[in-house]
C-alpha cells in the first residue's frame, strides 16, 4: 500500500465527500420542509 | 434505379393519406356539427354552437363479427406509434451526425448518417400506412368519437395532413440529394433541410400529441363537452407539455435502440472484416445515443406522473396505487433488463481495446451488484401464494424478503445500478488510455473515496429514511438519493477527464473485435425497449379507465371495461411482434437495395 | 441465413419471457368494470337502507375511499358531524351553508368552497380543493346518492341523520338496467380484499385502515368458525375498542360461496 500517493488521499478525499453529501442531503431535505433527522 | 421502388411507396401513401382526409372531411358531422346559430342573438355577431359530447349505448358502436374492435385499434396504434416514434428519432440525430462529420471533416460520420437515414425510410411508409389503418378503424368502430375529436380538432388535423406532405417532400430531397448536396455551401443547404425536416416532424408529433392529451385531460371544452371554439385551449391542456417532454426523450433513445439492432443484424450477417469493423463501429454510435437518451428518462416520467397526479388525484391514485401499480413491477423487469443489455454490450466493447486487460478483473464485481440491485427491485411487496405456501410462510410477506419489496429499497437499488452504469462505462473510456499526469494514484484514490462515499449515502438514506421514518420521510430521501447519483456521475466524469488529459492512446480500437454475444445484447435493447414502450402506452391509455375522454365522454361500447395486465401484455406482445417482423422487412428492403445481380447472357451484348 | 433465424427465435424467446411474466409472475387483478347506474327505489327504502345505500356508493361508485382512507390523503370523516358544525362557525368559511346536512352536500359539489388547512391544491395556498365534484362527469352521482352519502356521514359520525329520503327525483337509469350478468368469481384472496374493500378499516401488515382489528396475526389468535362467523355476521362478536355496525352486514350474499372460503383460508394463514 503506497500510503503517500494512495491512503492519505483517499482518507481526505472520502472525509470531504461524506460531508459534502451529508451537507447535499440536508439541502435536499429542509428544501422539502424536513429535517434530516427524522421528527415526528 | 434502387431508389425508385420508396418513391413509389411513398406515393402511394400520400395518395393514401389524401383520400383518408378526404373521407372523414366528408363524415357527416366533421363541419357541419358547428351548426350556424338558426336564430341569430340579439348582438349580430355571428356565433357557432358546437354539440355536447355524445351520450353513447353499446348500440352506437358498429361491430364485425369476430373481430374485437378495441384489439385492433390498439394494435394499429400502437404499431403507428412504433414506427412514428423512430422515423421521428432518427433525423435527430442523423442531424447530430451529420454536424458531427462537418466539424470533424470524418467522412465515416457523414456515411453513418447517411446510412442510418436509408433505414429510416421505408420505416417512414409504413408509419403513414399504420396511421391510415388507425384512422380507418377509429371511424370504423368508433365512428362517434372521431366526430367528436375532428370537430374540435378540425383545424390542427388539416394542418397536419398539409404537414404530412411538408415532410415527405422534405425527407425526400434530403435523403436523395444526400450526395449531390456535398461540401461548401451545398452541405450547408443539407443541413438546413435537416433541420427543417426535424421542425416539421417534431410539429407533427406536437399535433398528434394534442389530440390523446386531451382526451385524458380534456381543455376548451364546458362540463358537458361543448366546445368554446378555442381550438388553441384545447390543444395547449394540462398534460400536453409533459406528455411532449417525455415522448421527445423516449424517440430518441427508441430511435438508437432500433438502430442499433440494424447494426447488429449487419454485422452478423456481414462477409469482410471491413464491414465488421463499420457496423460494430455503427452500433456502438447507436447505442451510445440510446443510453444518452435513456438516463434522463426516468425523470420525464417524473414530471409526467406528478402532472397527471396534479391534474386529477384520482388519475394520479389509479395510476400509482390501484391495479396499475403491479405494472411498475413488470416495469422493473423490463428496465432491469435494458441496463444489464446495455452493460453486458459496453463490457463486451472492451475487448476492441489492447489496454482493457487492466480493468476486466473488476467487471465481475459490477456485475455480481448490478444483479443484486436488480433482484432487490423486482421483489414485489406482497408475495401472492397458494394457501399452503402462505401457512408456510405466515402471511403474505416474506419474513427476509418482504422488507426490500417497498419503495426505499427499490430506489435504493435504481440507483445502485445507475451509478454502477456509468462505472461500467467509465471502465470502457479508460480501457484504451494510459494517464500521464504525475498525479494519476491520487486521482484513482479520489475517484474510490467520491464513488464510495456517494454509496454509503444512498444505502444510508435508503435504509435510514425508508425504514425507521414514516411515509412522507421515505418520498422525500429518494431525491438526495437521486441528486448523490448525478453528482457522482458528473464530477467523476470531469475528474477523469483531468486524469486523462494529454493521455496516451494504448494501441487503435479494433473496430469490429467484439464476440457475436455482444450484438445479442444490442436486440435485446431493442425488443426490451420496444415492449416497454407498448406497455407503458397501455398504462397512459388505460388509467383513463371507461372513458374515452376523461370526465366528459363515455366509453358505452361492451369493452369499456379495464383488462387485467396479462391481458394487456398480450396484446403487447402480438403487436411487438409484428412490429419486429416488420422491421426485420425493413433491415432486409435496404439491403436489397444495395445488391446487385449481374445475368450472364441476359441482355443483349 | 442461419444468423437471421437465432435473430428471430432470439426475439420471440425474450418477447415471451416478458409476456409469461406478467402473466404468471404477477396477481392478474380483475378490475372493477365501469359503474352502472343503479335504479333506485327510493319509495320503499327504509333510512337503514338508505344509510347502506350511501355506505356502498361511498366505498364504490363515488370512489370516496380512494383518499378518505386511513392513509390521510384526504380530511378523515369519521367525526364529521361534530367537525362540519365547527367549520361553519370557523372565519375562514364563506360558504352558504348553515347546517351540517347542507354543509356536506356543498362539500360534496363544491369541494372548494372550504378547503381544509393543508389538503388544497399545491400552491394554491388551500383555495382550491383537489377533490372533483362528485355530480360532475367524472363520478356522476345523481341527487340521491349525493343525500345518501350524507346521511351515511352523519350515522358514521354518531350524528343525527336530518337527511331525507327523497322522492320524486328522476331516476337516473335512463338505460334499461340489464340485470348485469353474474360476475366472475375471484379465486385470489388479495384481490378478494380489493373488491370488498376490506383494507379500508383492516390492516394487514402495515397496509390498511384502523376502523376494524388488525388482521396481520388473524390467524393465530382465532379459528375458522370465529372468522365465518365474523364475516356473515359482523355484529355477534366486536373485538374490544372498536364500534359495531362498522363492517358491512352483507358479506354473506354479496359473497360466492367460494370466495367465502378462500378468504378464510388466507385469514386463517395470518400467523
Amino acid at each position: 500500500m503506497d500510503i503517500k500517493n494512495y491512503f492519505l488521499p483517499f482518507v481526505a478525499a472520502f472525509v470531504v465527500c461524506a460531508a459534502a453529501f451529508l451537507l447535499l442531503d440536508m439541502a435536499a431535505m429542509n428544501l422539502q420542509g424536513l429535517s434530516l433527522i427524522f421528527n415526528q | 434505379m434502387n431508389g425508385f421502388r420508396p418513391v413509389k411507396i411513398g406515393m402511394t401513401v400520400a395518395i393514401f393519406g389524401l383520400l383518408v382526409s378526404l373521407v372523414s372531411l366528408a363524415l357527416p358531422g366533421f363541419e357541419q356539427s358547428a351548426v350556424y346559430a338558426a336564430e341569430p342573438a340579439a348582438d349580430a355577431a355571428p356565433s357557432f354552437l358546437y354539440e355536447p359530447a355524445p351520450k353513447l349505448t353499446a348500440a352506437d358502436y358498429p361491430t364485425v363479427a369476430g373481430v374485437n374492435s378495441r384489439v385492433v385499434v390498439w394494435v394499429f396504434a400502437q404499431l403507428h406509434l412504433w414506427f412514428a416514434a423512430f422515423v421521428l428519432a432518427v433525423p435527430i440525430f442523423v442531424f447530430i451526425i451529420e454536424v458531427i462529420g462537418m466539424r470533424t471533416r470524418d467522412k465515416r460520420y457523414d456515411d453513418m448518417a447517411y446510412e442510418f437515414i436509408k433505414v429510416s425510410i421505408t420505416a417512414y411508409s409504413l408509419t403513414a400506412i399504420l396511421g391510415g389503418g388507425l384512422v380507418f378503424s377509429l371511424i370504423l368502430f368508433y365512428p362517434h368519437l372521431f366526430t367528436y375529436l375532428s370537430t374540435i380538432f378540425s383545424e390542427s388535423m388539416f394542418y397536419y395532413a398539409l404537414l404530412f406532405f411538408a415532410e415527405s417532400a422534405v425527407l425526400y430531397i434530403y435523403y436523395y440529394g444526400w450526395h449531390w448536396l456535398q461540401g461548401g455551401f451545398k452541405k450547408w443547404v443539407h443541413l438546413t433541410l435537416g433541420l427543417v425536416l426535424n421542425a416539421v416532424g417534431t410539429t407533427l408529433m406536437l399535433l398528434a400529441n394534442a389530440w390523446l392529451t386531451f382526451m385524458m385531460s380534456p381543455a376548451g371544452v364546458d362540463a358537458a363537452g361543448v366546445f368554446s371554439g378555442d381550438e388553441w385551449a384545447a390543444v395547449h391542456n394540462f398534460l400536453w407539455n409533459p406528455i411532449n417532454l417525455h415522448r421527445f426523450v423516449a424517440n430518441i433513445a427508441y430511435g438508437g435502440s432500433i438502430v442499433g439492432a440494424y447494426a447488429a443484424f449487419k454485422f452478423l450477417t456481414a462477409g469482410t472484416r471491413q464491414e465488421r469493423a463499420h457496423y460494430d463501429w455503427m452500433g456502438y454510435n447507436a447505442n451510445f445515443i440510446a443510453i444518452c437518451a435513456l438516463l434522463p428518462l426516468p425523470f420525464a416520467g417524473y414530471y409526467l406522473a406528478a402532472e397527471i397526479y396534479a391534474y386529477s388525484q384520482q388519475m394520479g391514485i389509479t395510476l400509482m396505487g390501484g391495479i396499475f401499480a403491479w405494472l411498475f413491477i413488470i416495469q422493473a423487469v423490463l428496465i432491469g433488463t435494458l441496463f444489464l443489455s446495455a452493460n453486458y454490450y459496453l463490457w463486451c466493447g472492451m475487448g476492441r481495446s489492447d489496454g482493457a486487460k487492466r480493468y476486466t478483473k473488476y467487471i465481475k464485481y459490477i456485475a455480481i451488484v448490478l444483479v443484486g440491485a436488480f433482484l432487490v427491485w423486482f421483489t414485489p411487496h406482497t408475495l401472492v401464494l397458494t394457501n399452503e405456501e402462505l401457512k408456510a410462510l405466515g402471511g403474505p410477506h416474506h419474513k427476509i424478503l418482504g422488507p426490500l419489496g417497498i419503495m426505499p429499497a427499490k430506489n435504493t437499488a435504481v440507483n445502485v445500478m445507475i451509478i454502477f452504469t456509468a462505472l461500467s462505462f467509465m471502465f470502457y473510456r479508460r480501457s484504451n488510455k494510459v494517464a500521464v499526469v504525475s498525479w494519476e494514484k491520487a486521482g484513482n484514490a479520489i475517484q474510490v473515496a467520491l464513488f464510495s462515499a456517494g454509496l454509503l449515502n444512498i444505502i444510508f438514506l435508503g435504509v435510514y429514511h425508508g425504514y425507521f421514518t414514516n411515509t412522507v420521510y421515505k418520498v422525500a430521501a429518494s431525491i438526495p438519493q437521486v441528486l448523490t447519483t448525478l453528482v457522482i456521475i458528473v464530477a467523476s466524469i470531469t475528474l477523469d477527464s483531468f486524469i486523462y488529459r494529454g493521455a496516451q492512446e494504448v494501441g487503435p480500437l479494433r473496430w469490429g473485435r467484439i464476440p457475436e454475444r455482444a450484438q445479442y445484447a444490442l436486440f435485446l435493447l431493442a425488443v426490451a425497449f420496444t415492449w416497454l414502450m407498448g406497455l407503458m402506452g397501455y398504462i397512459r391509455s388505460g388509467i383513463r379507465q371507461h372513458w374515452h375522454v376523461v370526465d366528459i365522454m363515455r366509453d358505452a361500447s361492451s369493452e369499456a371495461f379495464t383488462p387485467t395486465l396479462g391481458y394487456a401484455a398480450n396484446v403487447v406482445s402480438v403487436a411487438a411482434i409484428i412490429f419486429m417482423a416488420l422491421v426485420i422487412f425493413i433491415f432486409w428492403i435496404a439491403q436489397v437495395s444495395s445488391a446487385k445481380t449481374l445475368p450472364a447472357g441476359y441482355w443483349k451484348e | 441465413m442461419r444468423q437471421f433465424l437465432t435473430v428471430v427465435a432470439f426475439t420471440l424467446l425474450t418477447i415471451g419471457f416478458f409476456a409469461a411474466y406478467s402473466n404468471y409472475g404477477i396477481p392478474q387483478i380483475e378490475p372493477a368494470p365501469p359503474p352502472k347506474d343503479e335504479k333506485l327505489d327510493l319509495g320503499s327504502m327504509t333510512m337503514d337502507q338508505f344509510v347502506a345505500l350511501g355506505e356502498r356508493v361511498f366505498s364504490g361508485k363515488g370512489t370516496c375511499t380512494l383518499c378518505h382512507n386511513a392513509l390521510g390523503r384526504a380530511p378523515a370523516l369519521e367525526n364529521i358531524t361534530e367537525v362540519a358544525s365547527k367549520r361553519l362557525e370557523d372565519p375562514r368559511y364563506e360558504g352558504a351553508a348553515e347546517t351540517v346536512e347542507a354543509y356536506l352536500i356543498e362539500s360534496l359539489v363544491e369541494p372548494s368552497v372550504f378547503v381544509v388547512t393543508g389538503f388544497g391544491k399545491k400552491g394554491t395556498n388551500d383555495k382550491e380543493s383537489p377533490m372533483p365534484d362528485v355530480s360532475g362527469g367524472g363520478i356522476g352521482l345523481s341527487e340521491a346518492e349525493i343525500a345518501a352519502i350524507t346521511a351515511y356521514l352523519q350515522d358514521k359520525s354518531g350524528g343525527e341523520i336530518t337527511v331525507e329520503i327523497p322522492s320524486g327525483i328522476e331516476n337516473k337509469a335512463d338505460e334499461e338496467t340489464e340485470e348485469g350478468e353474474p360476475r366472475e368469481a375471484i379465486n385470489d384472496p388479495e384481490a378478494l380484499m380489493v373488491k370488498f374493500t376490506c383494507n379500508a378499516c383492516h390492516m394487514i401488515d402495515g397496509k390498511g385502515g384502523d376502523a376494524g382489528p388488525n388482521l396481520s396475526r388473524i390467524g393465530a389468535m382465532r379459528d375458522r368458525t370465529y372468522l365465518r362467523r365474523a364475516l356473515l355476521d359482523p355484529n355477534a362478536d366486536v373485538a374490544k375498542g372498536f364500534e359495531p355496525d362498522t363492517m358491512p352486514p352483507d358479506l354473506g350474499e354479496q359473497m360466492y360461496a367460494a370466495e367465502l372460503e378462500t378468504l378464510l383460508n388466507f385469514l386463517a394463514g395470518l400467523k
